[in-house]
């Protein structure tokens, strides 16, 4: 029996991650053998850039044989990098020349809540050579305009459940994610930039802004663009941001439909700060009484967090009953693909996706019938 | 290095300060204050909760140098002279401390609750111990030890 064979060229070089070294688990959803493994198995996997958030090593899938010793291979002077300088910019140019100065070498902070952890226990705290403090830029702020609500990307998580905007629908799917995201000690340091910018598969704040149509604002030294968010996530820990360019603010774009919305969120203990083993966020648009879009948008499943599109499909078109849901659940299961690790098997979690979306339906339907 | 003014237990204060440490490092180690303790130092047990203007926060997962110009109050600042904070004899009297090296964290994190929520139930001092870890196991007591602590600060209208 002959393996397919894998073929991976690297775009950036890193090390041996210390999660494989010293048996700590990654603090990304998959890990990186994880990784390594699903890009020789799933095809989706395969044509997006794999990024190692311990190590930097970033490959993109789809070149060099599999015995190639990627894990193990690459340069070792990355590692021992300790952060030179720590600057803290006044205005957005300011930061923007410094992200032009020191490209890859530079590395932005705001909350640090992913940024530090990533670099205990081995002695070297920080790789990034230079730290560019975001807190003095003025991106913490929740505005309501015609355009819709802006949230700037250093907006601590706890403001987002304190803000009236995000207390009731159609908005509200935003704060009750928030809610569930870690405890409220990390949530008074982490922000919303930080939980989107780090791609995580099983980022809470993204599966709601996704099922909100949120866009991005983007800055870099070409000036301002946006982008729509589905766009922004490439793959695990990987986002379309150049290394000179940052996130300004998040737009989710004014509705008034009558919307009816869920979060809901599986933990391994069902404990406070437990990463997800799988989310899904769910949110139906109504006219008069008829359903006129639906999201169904599912993390921890799959490279990435993502639309459930199929099962969104047909939702939209039928009417919402028991049997619906039932389809659109099976749907969304078959759309995920998930990875086994070691907060749950990819058999249990697609499982779960299907009892998640289920549940989160049903809970919309009896809503919506009152 | 970098210099940095911080207001620590209601003293300010001059530091120079690495860009790599991180607050505990300079709590525990350039200014001695050591009530503050280090568990795992990657934001999951919350033995180094403190306040930082106003808010718990975690002094593992903060650089020294994001701090400058901020108020900074650790488990050394809650004591006026000999007399205990409510928090501290609340623990006290309801025996909430087994070996102690998670108290400190916890009573930092009740403190900036408290002050947001002067009349919390259950539910809700457990949401707020949720992020502290007490390998002894000693949940129950401290849930009780807050609940006290929050109802004697409400009665002398302590702050």
């Amino acid at each position: 029996m002959s393996r397919q064979k894998i073929h991976a060229q690297v775009i950036r070089i890193g090390n041996p991650p210390f999660c494989l070294k010293s048996y700590r688990q990654c603090r990304g959803c998959f890990g990186w053998r994880n990784m390594i493994r699903a890009a020789r198995s799933k095809a989706a996997w395969q044509d997006r850039p794999i990024k190692c958030l311990l190590t930097g090593l970033t490959l993109k899938i789809g070149g060099i044989p599999e015995d190639t010793d990627l894990i193990t291979g690459g340069n070792t002077d990355a590692i021992q990098l300790k952060s030179r300088g720590f600057h803290k910019p006044g205005t957005i140019e300011e930061t923007i020349d410094l992200l032009v100065k020191y490209q890859r070498d530079a590395c932005l902070i705001a909350g640090g809540t992913d940024i530090l952890p990533r670099h205990q226990g081995d002695g070297n705290r920080l790789t990034a050579g230079h730290l560019i403090d975001i807190s003095g830029l003025g991106l913490d702020y929740i505005q309501n305009t015609d355009a819709g609500i802006h949230i700037g990307a250093a907006t601590r998580i706890n403001d987002l459940i304190s803000s009236p905007v995000f207390s009731s629908e159609p908005y509200g799917v935003l704060a009750e994610a928030a809610r569930v995201h870690s405890t409220h000690t990390i949530r008074n340091r982490a922000t919303i930039g930080g939980n989107l910018c780090n791609a995580s598969p099983c980022a809470d704040l993204a599966l709601p802004l996704l099922a909100l149509d949120a866009y991005l604002v983007i800055l870099g030294p070409n000036g301002k663009h946006l982008i729509d968010l589905e766009s922004f996530f490439q793959g695990p820990n990987c986002t379309i941001l150049e290394p000179d360019q940052m996130m300004q603010e998040i737009l989710i774009p004014f509705t008034n439909h009558l919307a009816l919305s869920g979060f809901l969120k599986l933990g391994r203990h069902q404990t406070k700060i437990d990463t997800a083993i799988v989310n899904v966020a769910t949110r139906l648009s109504f006219k008069e009484n008829d359903c006129i879009d639906a999201r169904i948008v599912i993390g921890s499943a799959g490279p990435m967090v993502f639309r459930a599109k199929k099962a969104e499909a047909l939702i939209k078109t039928g009417i919402l009953d028991d049997d619906a849901i039932n389809l659109a659940a099976g749907t969304a299961m078959q759309e995920a693909s998930p990875l086994d690790d070691i907060r749950a098997s990819a058999a249990y979690r697609k499982e779960m996706v299907a009892e998640l979306v289920k549940e989160s339906l049903k809970i919309i339907m009896k809503r919506s019938l009152s | 290095m970098k210099t940095i003014r911080i207001n620590i237990n209601g003293e300010w204060k001059k530091l120079k300060v690495n860009p790599q440490d991180r607050l505990i490092d300079t709590l525990r180690g350039q200014l001695g204050l050591t009530g503050t303790k280090e568990g795992c130092g990657e934001g999951e047990c919350g033995a180094c909760t403190i306040n930082l203007n106003g808010k718990a926060v975690l002094a593992c997962l903060i650089l020294s140098v994001q701090t400058d110009e901020s108020r900074i109050l650790t488990i050394e600042g809650l004591q006026k002279g000999l007399e205990l904070h409510p928090l501290q004899t609340a623990f006290l009297n309801e025996s909430a401390v087994q070996c102690g090296f998670c108290t400190p964290g916890m009573i930092m994190a009740a403190h900036a609750f408290i002050r947001e929520n002067p009349e919390p139930d259950m539910q809700m001092v457990k949401e707020c111990l949720a992020n502290n870890l007490c390998r002894c196991t000693g949940y129950e007591k401290p849930v009780k030890a807050v609940l006290a602590a929050a109802c004697s600060m409400r009665e002398t209208n302590h702050d």
